[in-house]
């Protein structure tokens, strides 16, 4: 008999007796697409057809100790993700010890510090994106007044380790009862980050690369303000033009509330502040720390055809938000309320250039984005509420690394769930863009049926009726119970960028059915 | 591949009674102090734990259809929920804000690293928990569709 098969036997007979002490939880996932050939969109399918991510988790737990692991299987990996998912393998594997002071992790873990500015280790699925970090972690609390975190280890690189050494710490303190402040809050934190790669080539290259960063956090009654500002020595590479050039950001956030209302003004500036796990090589995956497009995240397809990405490099903007709530027994707010959303957002490049370095307070002249969105919700009737967006936005291609443009867009949504019963309800989502650049004018309209608790089945189209004459069709169905959740469909879907958390990547048209499952216990 | 599904099989079999329990995961609350998720089980109440974000319409629904009975339900059954937001730094300091003109009479806590939400094995939102007063998982659902709110409820009741 083989040993794994020895391993797994054993495994058998003993684990459903330690099961009673130990807690097992974990998790199970698969995303998989059946591709076809579209003649229409030029989507081409792989020659076996057939792509598959599966993802599955088990960590177990007895008392002030943990352990873990996940292995991840490519099957192979879904068109569109980066190259570098391929065949499977135990990516992660942990054991941890903490009680209410202190926790140590051994092998791979996920870390942020601050606001992530320069370092965040985390995973997006969506887009094939894991820096977790296999090392060391510490982390020590000090009462609830300071928390002192020490890492260190390689960045996960696809399916392989980063060549380089992380190393870091970061010292949060809550100053309030310290200073005595009793009706506000402020806190700050100090972070550090190491990045060392080999060097043996001839030039003068620092195998170092130090990032530093301060945070502060106020807020007293309905007032609050953030701030960071985040400092990196010389990283020159591929991604920034090999410009042996200091990298800085700054990030201020500012916000106000009553009730029924809030607002929130966000100011970010960036200079050469992508941070590869590797020297001089960044990306999906491939990022040290996180740098997400400021901007509104939308639901809705249309006004998500053209999403920011950002320029890490050079890149200054603000971002604007306000809700309101219009109280019910109103004249406008009518027997339920309405509730009023205002966005607004800019980026623009900033003003110089890199031989002489930017100016730290003009603007350039290179608009990257810019939009304005208006969402109004209002609860028509105990059984229809009816939701409207309004969004109009300016496109610069030249963020995902196309030529300096303005593509011009606004878009419109209605948007209107019925509740027909207690458990059923429809939904029903027309939306149109209107644009004369690029593929100009876009329609899309979406039917949903919801049953009970557990099921849902969709239509929907996409048509592009100003340009190409494409239909984007998909209809699909979902069910779900406790925490096991099945989804299938078979959609058109154009090429473009997708984002999540305001990372972006560009995928490939295709056509196709998709099976999900995830599962967890 | 056989001995990984083998593999697989023995650990689902060996789990299956075992009883999933709230962690001891510190996340930031909206006012920028750090708390450990279990400080929601100090009054002994149970516990409708949710996962959401700004941008996932069926979470905000689900939390406003909360909201619409939360006076209604605490006559019947007394409960906390703990509404756990997964927004990154991306838009995590939008929380605050959106909370006060939302005026959502919920904990809600800041898991910017998706810390809480690993814990839980959490990977479509909105994925509800309900907790008993001890920090045991009664009951778990994926998604939201309108009135399977009334389904907490009656678990709530019964507790």
């Amino acid at each position: 008999m083989k040993l794994p098969a020895i391993v797994i036997y054993i495994s058998g007979l003993v684990l459903p007796h330690i099961s009673a002490q130990v807690r097992l939880s974990g998790s199970f996932e698969t995303n998989s697409v059946y591709y076809f050939d579209d003649g229409k969109t030029g989507a081409d399918a792989p020659e076996d057809n057939f792509r598959s991510n599966n993802y599955f988790k088990l960590d177990s737990r007895h008392g002030r100790f943990q352990a873990g692991i996940r292995y991840e299987a490519y099957l192979p990996a879904l068109q569109g993700l980066p190259g570098g998912l391929h065949d499977s393998g135990l990516v992660f594997r942990y054991a941890s010890f903490g009680d209410s002071s202190l926790t140590v992790t051994a092998g791979d873990f996920y870390e942020q510090f601050g606001n992530g500015l320069i370092l965040r280790a985390y995973e997006e699925r969506a887009i094939g994106l894991n820096t977790s970090i296999d090392g060391v972690r510490v982390a020590y609390s000090i009462g609830k007044i300071a928390r002192l975190k020490g890492i260190v280890g390689r960045p996960r690189e696809f399916m392989d380790k980063a060549e380089s050494v992380v190393k870091g710490a970061s010292l949060n303190i809550d100053l309030a009862p310290l200073l005595g402040l009793r009706k506000s809050s402020f806190s700050v934190e100090a972070s550090y980050v190491n990045r060392y790669v080999r060097y043996a080539g001839q030039q003068a290259v620092n195998p170092n690369v130090n990032a530093y960063s301060l945070k502060g956090n106020w807020s007293y009654s309905g007032v609050s303000l953030q701030g960071e500002y985040a400092y990196k020595t010389k990283d020159p590479g591929a991604y920034n033009e090999n410009l042996n050039k200091d990298g800085s950001a700054f990030l201020a956030e500012l916000g106000y509330t009553a009730p029924g209302f809030g607002s929130l003004l966000s100011v970010r500036r960036l200079e050469y502040m992508q941070f590869g796990t590797s020297r001089g090589i960044g990306g999906i995956g491939r990022d040290l720390n996180y740098l997400p497009a400021l901007t509104r995240q939308h639901s809705y397809t249309l006004a998500n055809l053209q999403p920011h990405n950002t320029m890490g490099n050079s890149e200054t903007g603000a971002q604007f938000d306000v809700w309101y709530r219009i109280k019910r027994g109103t004249l406008l707010g009518g027997k339920y309320g309405v509730k009023l959303a205002l966005n607004a957002s800019t980026f623009y490049s900033l003003e110089g250039n890199a031989a002489y370095g930017y100016d730290l307070f003009t603007v350039g002249d290179t608009r990257y984005y810019q939009d304005v969105n208006l969402e109004v919700e209002k609860k028509i009737s105990s059984a229809v509420t009816l939701r409207l967006l309004y969004s109009d936005q300016v496109f610069n291609p030249v963020v995902i690394g196309k030529e300096d443009k303005q593509y011009f867009s606004k878009v419109a949504v209605t948007d209107l769930t019925w509740k027909t019963s207690a458990f059923r309800s429809f939904r029903f989502e027309w939306q149109h863009l209107w644009s004369e650049d690029y593929q100009k004018n876009w329609t899309a309209a979406l039917v949903e049926y919801r049953m009970g608790a557990a099921w849902g089945v969709f239509a929907g189209d996409m048509y592009n009726y100003g340009d190409t004459d494409i239909h984007y069709y998909s209809s699909g169905c979902s069910y779900s119970v406790s925490r096991t959740r099945f989804a299938i469909n078979y959609a058109r879907n154009r090429e473009g960028v997708i984002c999540v958390g305001g990372i972006c990547l560009l995928m490939p048209a295709y056509t196709g059915f998709n099976l999900s499952v995830t599962s967890s216990f | 591949m056989k001995y990984i599904l083998s593999f697989l099989t023995v650990i689902f079999a060996s789990a299956a009674p075992a009883q999933t329990r709230l962690p001891s995961v510190l996340l930031e609350n909206l006012a920028g102090e750090t708390v450990d998720v279990r400080s929601v089980l100090a009054d002994s109440l149970p516990v409708v734990i949710t996962f959401w974000s700004t941008a996932c319409k069926p979470c905000l629904q689900e939390l406003d259809a909360f909201a619409e009975h939360w006076e209604e339900w605490q006559t019947e059954s007394r409960f906390t929920i703990l509404a756990v937001s997964t927004d990154d730094t991306r838009s995590s300091a939008k929380v605050r804000s959106f909370v006060s003109a939302n005026e959502w009479p919920f904990v809600v806590l800041l898991d910017k690293n998706q810390e809480l939400k690993r814990a839980f094995n959490v990977h479509a939102i909105p994925h509800l928990y309900v907790v008993d007063a001890t920090g045991n998982v009664i009951y778990s659902r994926i998604g939201y569709n309108p009135g399977s709110e009334m389904k907490v409820l009656e678990i709530l009741k019964n507790q």
